[in-house]
């Protein structure tokens, strides 16, 4: 630093305006010169002692400007008068609380278009499940079956056709009662709907279950009960262990359209275990029957299609 | 130089913004961190109290008048003095032979020297009654610059602000008011044990 810049930055060394490297080069300057130094000392030196006595405004000084403070305000135009009302209430738009709460009652507001009361008696909408589950759709059972004479197989006067006919009050009921201690349920036909009802709803081991005790109480519907105890058997374990429970059913009553359509779900079965002449076997048993008689043709054309697909690809 | 009571939290910027938007309390707040400045640096310019005190509130009015359309880029403190130094300047025209250019009203003479109590005293009113005077006595373009430095506590850039100067001129200025200043001091022992 030369003597020149020095005596420009004198005054800012003084007062503390310079930045840290400048003063540490000023100090230096001071340090190697004399004229520097001497400069120096008579500035601060001045300003050491030169300092005015402070004398307080008098008394009455705010009070008398803060009254001539209200009538000025008084007497500012109107457009300034304005924009101090303009510039208050834009503070007050301005917060972020009085946005957000905006924000909110515009939403409150907006959402209350959606909001409907409790709704009426007439406008309510009851949906009730119907029908069976998808894999059994074409399980329900042929509850008519036509009696008819020219039927290859007569059924067995021991039947049990109470499940295609509503129950005659002559129907003894006397084994059902008798059972009916052994089940938390009498085994009536509300135990069977109850028992359905549990089985369409998926609940396959209660299903199974309740079947199975019906099966065996000697129900007007027992052939049916052990046909869906063997259709849920099938469900919970599969198509390997479904076979044998389609088995018992034909055992335990045959020539009954519950023994048919077991059948019928047996030869399914062996087709998805890979057994087609099982599964043909089991088709072709069923041709003599009225009732399954065209869903067995259809399910062999389907399996010689198959099997002429399969040997068509085959090179 | 005068000590001005500690800046509260708040800016004077945002004090001026609160007037602005009709709170009276906030340019109470600016009046009472200002007042004693605005009035000093007044009356060291008029050197009568009359004056100073009448000249003072309309500085403070002026600040009144302009809040609507108050500058925030510009220091409040800046811009309170630019209105002090117009005023200063006014009047010193309107009033040309500087009748009122006389002694300014000193402290209460039980407040200062002790009545002549003892000579260490009387040193004390004397140096303090030649700094006034040599003040009193710059020319007023110095006297501006020392006054706006000294009593307003304004950097060299602000003072440039306030009497439309570039900063260069207004540090020539200051060295000159000091080097009258030194004249005026340097025959004191204070000034001598200053030196050290």
């Amino acid at each position: 630093m030369d003597s020149d810049k020095f005596d420009r930055i004198v005054l800012d060394l003084l007062y503390g305006e310079l930045d840290e490297l400048t003063t540490a080069a000023a100090k230096r300057h001071m340090e190697q010169s004399a004229r520097a130094r001497d400069i120096y000392a008579h500035f601060r030196a001045t300003r050491q002692l030169g300092v005015l006595p402070a004398h307080t405004p008098p008394p009455d000084f705010e009070a008398a400007l803060l009254a001539r403070e209200a009538r000025v305000l008084a007497e500012l135009p109107v457009r300034h008068r304005l924009g101090r009302v303009v510039s208050k209430l834009a503070g007050y738009a301005m917060r972020p609380q009085l946005i957000m709460a905006a924000l909110l009652l515009l939403m409150i507001g907006s959402s209350l278009m959606f909001v409907r009361t409790r709704p009426a008696l007439h406008s309510a909408v009851q949906v009730t499940e119907r029908g069976a589950p998808e894999g059994d759709v074409d399980v329900v059972l042929p509850l008519t079956p036509p009696p008819s004479s020219s039927a290859p197989l007569a059924m067995a006067p021991s039947e049990p056709r109470a499940a295609v006919k509503p129950e005659s009050p002559a129907t003894p009921r006397g084994t059902d009662e008798a059972n009916a201690g052994a089940a938390p349920d009498a085994p009536g036909q509300d135990a069977f709907e109850q028992a359905l009802q549990i089985y369409r709803a998926r609940g396959y081991v209660e299903a199974q279950r309740l079947f199975e005790r019906l099966s065996r109480s000697g129900h007007t519907r027992a052939a049916e009960a052990a046909f869906y105890a063997a259709l849920s058997t099938r469900n919970i374990k599969g198509c390997a262990a479904g076979l044998s429970a389609f088995a018992r059913v034909s055992e335990r009553f045959p020539s009954s359209p519950a023994a048919h359509d077991a059948v019928l779900r047996a030869a399914r079965c062996q087709e998805q275990l890979g057994n087609s002449d099982g599964a043909r076997s089991g088709y072709e048993s069923l041709l003599r029957v009225p009732t399954h008689a065209r869903r067995a043709q259809q399910a062999l054309s389907r399996l010689a299609n198959e099997q002429a697909a399969a040997s068509g690809a085959t090179p | 130089m005068i000590q001005t009571s500690e800046r509260e939290e708040v800016s004077d910027q945002a004090l001026m913004l609160r007037y602005q938007r009709g709170d009276r309390s906030a340019f109470v707040t600016l009046l009472r961190r200002y007042q004693v400045a605005v009035y000093n640096f007044v009356l060291r310019q008029l050197g009568s109290a009359l004056s100073a005190d009448e000249i003072a509130r309309e500085v403070f009015l002026g600040v009144v008048r302009e809040a609507p359309r108050f500058d925030y880029e510009t220091p409040f403190s800046t811009r309170l003095f630019a209105i002090a130094h117009q005023l200063v300047r006014d009047e010193r025209q309107r009033m040309p032979s500087r009748q009122l250019l006389q002694r300014g009203p000193s402290a209460p003479e039980s407040s200062r020297a002790g009545a002549g109590s003892s000579s260490r005293l009387r040193g004390e009113a004397a140096l303090e009654d030649s700094i006034v005077s040599a003040v009193e006595a710059l020319p007023d373009d110095q006297k501006d610059v020392f006054l706006l430095r000294e009593v307003a506590d304004l950097s060299f850039s602000e003072i440039a602000t306030v009497t439309r100067q570039s900063e260069t001129a207004v540090k020539i200025q200051m060295q000159h008011a000091l080097q009258r200043l030194r004249l005026a001091l340097q025959d004191f022992d204070e000034y001598r044990r200053a030196l050290r």
